[in-house]
Order: C-alpha cells, then structure tokens, then sequence
C-alpha cells in the first residue's frame, strides 16, 4: 500500500529518462540527421517528434534550416577588359540536404571554407566575363548589374546544390571598389570634370545673360519705334491742325512773309549773341544826331530792309 | 530511534506507544515535515504546469511550437495575439514572442571615408579595406561619348534602414536565422543583432546596384530622393523574394557626399553655379531697368500689343497711354508740339486777320512800328552788341557802345574794348 507512490515515482522517472534518451526534437527551424554508429540512417527535415536508439548506438545531428549569410572577402579581380575591381561577393544560404550536407562539409569551418572558395571561384569568373562599363556606364541602359548576379547565382546553384546539399538563396556583391591608384586617377578625372563642368556654368550663365540684354535692347529699340511712328503721326496732326490757319494768311503773304521773318530773327538771335549794328541804322543814329523830322510823311522803307541783314556772331 | 523505525516500519504504531515523551514529539516533529514536504511537492507541481502562463505583450505575437512543430489554430494561424495564454510546461510546449510593430533601425554605414579623427586631412587615395564608397556614371558628355564609356565618380553615403516584422512574423521565425538567447539579454536585441548580417548584406547590393544608375550631381542633389525609392523597393523585393517577413519601414540618407579629396573642384563648382545665377540676375536687372526707362512698368506687355498685328484700335490707344518714362515724354512732347503749332498758326492767322485792315490803310507805318516793336524786343535779349561806325575816307575806323553786357562774356573782353574805345 504505501510502496505504491514510490513505485509510482521511480518508473515515472525511468521513464522520463527512458523517454528523453531515446528521443528528439526536431524544431520548425531545423532538420536533422540520425547517424547510427556514424553511418547516416534517417534525414529528418520535418519538425516534431522522433525516436532513435539511446545516444552510444545513434547520435542526433541537428542543422539550422534558416537562411545565412556568408560574406565573400574583399578581392581584387580583373574585369573582361582587364580593368582591376574590387569586389566584396556575399551568399545567402541555407541547408537543405542534411545528410550531403553532413557528408561533404561537416563542420562549421569546412562550411567557411568551402563557401570562400566556392563564392571566390565564381565571382572572379563572372566578373572576368564582363567588361567594367557593364557595373558602371554613362548611358544607364548599358549597365548589367542584374544580370551580372544572375549568372553568379546560377553558376553557384549549379556547383553547390545536387552536390553538397545547400540552397543558394541569393548572390549579388555588396561592394564594387577599385584599388588605390584608381582612385587617385579618379579624383583627378573628377576635378578635371568639374573644371569643365564650372566652365560649362559660367558660358551658359554669360550667354543667358547677353541674351537677356540684347533682349531688353531689341524690345526699347521696338517699344521707341513704335512710339516714334506715333510722334510723327501726332506731330503731322499737328501740321495738318496748323494748315487750316495758314490758308487764312493768304489773304496778304507778303505781310505774312514779313511777320514770319521777323519771328525768325527774334528766335534767333534769342541766345547769347552778339550783334554788329551800323550805326547809321535805326534807332542806332540818335546816338549821333537828332533827326530832322518832317511831319506826316512816311519813311523810306528802304532802311528797314538794310537792318534785317544784320549779322550774328 | 531512526533504526528502529527503518527496521520495522509497519510497527511502528506499536512502538510509538512504548516511546518515551521525548521520542514522541520527535516523530510528530517528523510527520511535520513529511506533511509539509508533500504541501512542497503539490505546490511544485501546480507551479510547474502554472509556468505554462504565458503573456502576450501589445506589440508581440506569439509562436507555440508543441514538441519542435508550431502549433496552428483550427484556421492554420500560427500566431498569438496579445493577451494572457497558457500552454504545456517545457519541455512540451516552447513559447517564442517576436516583437512585431517595434521599428528597428540598421545603421549603414559601409559606404562612408574613414576619418580616425574628426576632419582630419584626406589622404590622396582611398583605401578600399578602410574607405567605403559607391561608384555612380558619370554624365554624358557632347561629343566625349565614346572616351567615358566607362567613366565614373566616387560617392560617399550613410544609410538609415527601418523595419519591422509585423507582415509575416511567422515567415520571420521560419527562415531568418536569430542566435538563441543567453541568459540576461532580450530577445528583441538578439533579432537585431541577428539580421544586421542580412540587411546590411542586401541594402549593400541594393545602393551599390543603385547608384551606379546615377550620376554624382543628381545622387548628391536631385535625384536624392528617387534614389531612396529605388534602394528601397529593390531591399523589399529581394527580402520577399527570401521570404523573410521583414517589411522595410523607409529608408534614408543620412549623408551623401563627394569624396573630400576632391571638394575644393567641387566647391568651385557650386560657386559658379552661384556665379552664373548672379550674372543672369544682373541681367535680368538690366533688362527691367532698360523697359522700365524705355516705357514704364507696363512696357512689355504695350509692346506685345503694339507689335501683334490683330491688335484692335482701342487696345493700341490703351497701350499708349499706360506706357510712362522715355515713350511717353516722347509722346507728350510730340502732342505739345502739336498743340503749340496750331495754336500759333491760329493765333498768327487771328493776329494778321485783326492787322490786316489797318495795314490796308497805312501800310508803311504799320510796316515801320512792327519793326521797331520787334527790333526794340530782339536787342534788349541780345548779349552784346556793336555798333559800327561805316568808313570814311578810306579807311575802316570802329566806333563801339557797349550796351548791357553779360557779366561772364565781360571778363574774357574787356582788354581790347576798352583799348578800342580809346583809339575813338
């Protein structure tokens, strides 16, 4: 009666341990291989649980099933014309045959290795087959980066997968460099660059800027043209105004002409200027003499014409 | 005592009886523990399947794996949502919260200089173990196109990259590799820490991919946008194509520059950018300035008027009078010309009208006053004046009277008049 608890317990226990010696997990982010006296018997890549033999006779070796990345090193390579690059190739993996997998790369740091060779191998061929102005190009269509990659992921399906049980998920390179000397010759290619560049700014900026002008003074000069037509037409009404009235001066143009001229003299002699008069000449003579005045009758007329010949210096 | 009952356990009641006081509280004492003992182990056991609670945070979701295989819901969901769970104790059930809606951010930075000390002096090379840059086309050139086939410039750039796994935690779980955690570190650390490898491996690709699309001048100025969307979408393909479950939040650049080995040309160039904009600017100054001398603020648009031929009367008589400066005092002196020239002729025609019958009558007289009335008018605006003695004898003498001279004329003169006078 009182023996039966503890009996209870023990195969309880037994069990248990019984139980956890002769199975596995195997998680959703795994896969397994049974290797039963170091010979591959069962290649579990579905989770949940399994039995085996305790641990002496068979032995659990788990895989991660996830995708890893493996990054290439930095490598200096030759593109098809000969051009050195630099590049840094990356893989991203996962284990899907475990049983090739164990049997052709085992551990970790065969894995390291055999990846390196394997992603050096490669992207040194591929890039070998293309010419440097198929990563880089000043015209965008000519750039073949995609499939640059692409030949590198099938070349590395091709030598990795049947034969060594990993996935190649994706290849690319995640860095396109170039040695020292390169770039020094770049910097000097990107200041000659923008030398010309500057250059380039300043001529637009003077052509703009004489077009502007010119501009501006094609438009005054149109503009004033344009006004100047209107000045002689409002000018010529003017004229034609003024027409009208002289019509009325035909009715003496002698008298006309007369009054005309001495208008013209008035303007001029208007400015600054200097007068030479006989002195015989009216009214100059009173200077000399007091005339001799004979009531009511006219003057000679022929005076007045003598004095409008007067001479302006 | 310990003997005894080890020997004879089913007798015990009797030998109990027999004890002493002193061995009967040490076999209660014993009872005690072995009561309380027993309270430990029903105690033990409910903690043990109690330990199967488990809380959801708000921004988590949860995956139960039950003996390795993730455990569905009758609609195949996989996840837990936030709230208060319970599932079988280790080593049955496995619990796995994944933060979803936290944004982590990846700092990228495998493209930018090294700089030991903040802003020292660039070397002439770059390093390309030590120095991270991309390579982007160089423009097209006229006439230049076959030599730069294969041109290129450096760039420098630093990237920001936010996600999330709140699209797919489940496809996260499954196919993205996170380290186990250790003791004392959060699960959340151990995911970032984890994918860095990957996402910087894949924007990496992307903006090297990217960037050599672009020219140097639009990846550091124009185009920088643009840019962030392509390295952006190509990260979220490549991931989906994965199958990842990670969804790119944004993406963004930090920096963008030239190399500093070059950024005296550089800045010589914006320069002259600046240059060129205040060369045009000053021409743009002229021009206004020209028009607006030329014809006013409004010139422009009453010469478009005047110069287009389908312009109709009233349009052209408006765009005369809104032009002001040189036109319109042009304008204004031809209609003042205009003015003035009738009006003289009209008053000449009146004035020779209202003459004319006196002049009928006494024509010498009224000859001899308008001359003297005009004569008188002329002299006194004139300056200087000489009168001349006409010759005598043969021989030319002068006679002068200065008459109101003007003060300026005076100075330069003088000297010979009054020589002159003396010689009268």
């Amino acid at each position: 009666m009182r023996r039966l608890p503890k009996l209870i317990l023990v195969t309880a226990i037994v069990v248990l341990l019984g139980f956890k010696l002769c199975s596995y997990q195997v998680r959703e982010t795994e896969s397994a291989l049974i290797t039963r006296f170091g010979k591959p018997i069962a290649e579990k890549t579905e989770p949940g649980l399994y039995f085996k033999l305790p641990t002496p006779f068979d032995v659990v070796h788990k895989f991660d099933s996830r995708l890893q990345v493996f990054e290439g090193q930095q490598e200096e390579t030759t593109t098809k014309g000969g051009e050195p690059v630099i590049i840094t190739p990356y893989m991203i993996w996962q284990i899907s045959q475990p049983q090739l997998f164990f049997e052709r790369v085992s551990t970790d740091r065969e894995v390291q290795k055999f990846l390196l060779s394997q992603l050096r191998n490669h992207a040194n061929a591929v890039v070998g087959k293309h010419y440097f102005s198929e990563f880089v190009n000043t015209d965008p269509e000519k750039i073949k980066f995609e499939q640059i990659e692409n030949e590198l992921l099938q070349a590395l399906k091709e030598s990795t997968e049947d034969e060594y049980g990993i996935t190649v998920a994706s290849v690319g390179i995640k860095k396109l460099e170039l040695n020292e000397e390169v770039t020094e010759a770049v910097f000097e290619r990107m200041r000659a660059d923008r030398q010309r560049k500057k250059e380039d700014i300043l001529g637009e900026g003077r052509s703009t800027a004489t077009r502007i002008r010119t501009d501006a003074d094609k438009k005054k000069q149109q503009l004033l043209a344009a006004v100047e037509s209107r000045v002689i037409a409002i000018k010529g009404e003017g004229d034609a105004g003024a027409a009208k009235y002289y019509k009325m001066l035909q009715d003496d143009p002698e008298l006309a002409m007369y009054l005309r001229d001495l208008e013209a003299l008035a303007k001029i002699l208007e400015n600054r200027s200097t007068v030479v008069l006989g002195a015989e000449t009216d009214p100059m003579k009173l200077l000399r003499e007091v005339p001799e005045l004979e009531s009511s009758k006219p003057k000679d007329s022929k005076a007045s014409k003598q004095d409008s010949e007067n001479k302006e210096k | 005592m310990n003997e005894i009952e080890n020997k004879n356990p089913e007798n015990q009641q009797d030998i109990t009886a027999d004890m002493d006081s002193g061995s009967k509280a040490l076999a209660d004492a014993l009872k005690l523990s072995f009561a309380v003992l027993k309270l430990i182990m029903i105690v033990l056991i409910i903690l043990f399947f109690a330990s199967g609670v488990y809380t959801v945070e708000k921004n988590e979701k949860a995956i139960v794996l039950r003996l390795g295989k993730v455990v569905r819901d009758a609609s195949g969901t996989s996840l837990k949502e936030p709230g208060l769970h319970w599932a079988l104790p280790y080593p049955i059930d496995e619990i796995v919260k994944i933060p979803v809606t936290a944004t982590q951010k990846l700092e990228i930075d495998d493209f930018w200089y090294f700089d030991p000390e903040q802003g020292s002096r660039p070397g002439q090379t770059l390093n390309p173990i030590r120095d991270g840059y991309c390579l982007t086309r160089n423009e097209e050139v006229q006439g230049y196109e076959d030599q730069l086939a294969t041109d290129y410039n450096i760039v420098h750039c630093k990237w920001q990259l936010n996600w999330t796994i709140e699209d797919d935690p489940y496809a996260f779980f499954r196919n993205v590799k996170v380290r186990s955690v250790r003791p004392g570190e959060l699960y959340r650390d151990v995911i970032s820490e984890s994918v860095e490898p990957l996402l910087t491996t894949v924007a990496d690709d992307a903006i090297v991919r990217t960037l050599a699309k672009y020219s140097i001048d639009q990846a550091v100025t124009t185009s920088k946008s643009n840019i962030t969307r392509e390295v952006t979408a190509r990260v979220q393909k490549r991931l989906r194509e994965l199958s990842t479950g990670i969804r790119v939040r944004d993406m963004q650049i930090l920096k963008i520059t030239w190399p500093r080995q070059v950024d005296q040309a550089f800045l010589a160039s914006i320069k002259a950018g600046q240059n060129r904009s205040s060369i045009e600017t000053e021409a743009w100054t002229y021009y206004e300035k020209t028009l607006n001398e030329a014809g006013g603020p409004r010139a422009e648009e009453s010469l478009k008027v005047l110069l287009d031929e389908s312009s109709t009367e009233a349009e052209i008589r408006r765009a005369y009078s809104d032009l002001t400066g040189q036109a319109s005092k042009n304008l204004s002196e031809a209609r003042s010309y205009k003015t003035k020239v009738i009006e003289t002729a009209k008053a000449n025609a009146n004035y020779l009208s209202q003459l004319l019958p006196e002049y009928r009558k006494r024509p010498e007289l009224v000859i001899e006053r308008i001359y003297q009335d005009n004569m008188e008018q002329i002299l006194d605006t004139v300056d200087e004046k000489i009168i001349v003695q006409p010759a005598k004898q043969g021989k030319d003498r002068e006679f002068r009277v200065l008459i109101s001279r003007n003060p300026s004329i005076k100075d330069k003169k003088s000297g010979s008049d009054e020589n002159q006078n003396g010689n009268q």
